[in-house]
């Protein structure tokens, strides 16, 4: 599979209410770094948003980005997105594109990696 | 294709053992994003990347996938359909697969993602080879070109 795959993927809750699309994808690194080659990455979270699929640069993640103008736009239109991380993830239906969490997820604002 | 979190392989595996590492967000930090070989010389676009479900149920970044096979199926509509038909009709394998570069061979991650591989080593495109081919090279001077 792909982080395509991933991207754009409908997010519903356990009662099948949506929370919105995945508009990016958190890596975190892990295991030992071998010379000159990176420690690989997994996936440690899903940034849902209930509006735009897109990450709209990272405005929405970074309280300092510049111009302030547009990253008021974007945040505003990104109030609602919100960081589950992958093990709050029930089911993934790749064909259909749609992400099940569990009953007892939890949320988090948007954080810059 | 579906699978729960208590299957094995299944999504929701534990990111506890991820505490402490680097972080990135893959599609501000690493799409669309250079790719750089050893040598310095420009060899591509990060156009996706392969997952890898693991049976404790985490999914690993496994490679980079670049040229049309990757891009194509991320493009809308009819743009999309006709990357990836294009891409087929001109490359050598009968069901071929996207350009893949196994993210051991990734040196480091900064404004590009730098290889440890050369050029030489990318898997090209059929689109590329036969612009080469049939374009490029027919050029006059197309030999005197630098590297």
């Amino acid at each position: 599979m792909r982080l395509n795959d991933l991207l754009g993927a409908d997010v519903v809750d356990a009662a099948g209410e949506p929370v919105g699309r995945v508009t990016d994808v958190r890596l975190a690194q892990t295991g030992p770094v071998g010379s000159g080659v990176l420690a690989r990455f997994v996936v440690e979270s899903l940034l849902v948003s209930p509006h735009h699929a897109g990450s709209l640069f990272g405005y929405e993640r970074r309280h300092d980005q510049g111009p302030m103008l547009l990253r008021a736009v974007v945040r505003l239109m990104h109030r609602r997105a919100v960081m589950v991380r992958w093990d709050a993830v029930d089911e993934w239906d790749v064909d259909a594109r749609r992400i099940t969490l569990t009953r007892d997820h939890d949320r988090h604002p948007p954080e810059v990696a | 294709m579906s699978r729960r979190r208590n299957e094995p392989g299944g999504p929701g595996g534990r990111a506890g053992a991820t505490a402490g590492g680097r972080r990135m967000d893959a599609a501000l930090r690493l799409l669309d994003h250079q790719l750089v070989d050893r040598d310095g010389r420009l060899c591509g676009k990060v156009d996706d990347l392969e997952l890898e479900r693991r049976d404790d149920g985490t999914l690993v970044v496994t490679a980079i996938l670049t040229g049309p096979g990757a891009l194509g199926p991320r493009l809308p509509g009819v743009l999309g359909r006709a990357t990836v038909a294009v891409w087929r009709r001109l490359h050598g394998d009968a069901e071929p697969g996207a350009s893949r570069i196994p993210f051991e061979r990734v040196a480091e991650i900064d404004s590009a993602v730098r290889l440890t591989m050369s050029r030489a080593e990318v898997p090209t495109h059929g689109l590329e080879r036969w612009a080469r081919e049939n374009v490029v090279e027919k050029l006059p001077g197309a030999g005197r070109a630098p590297e």
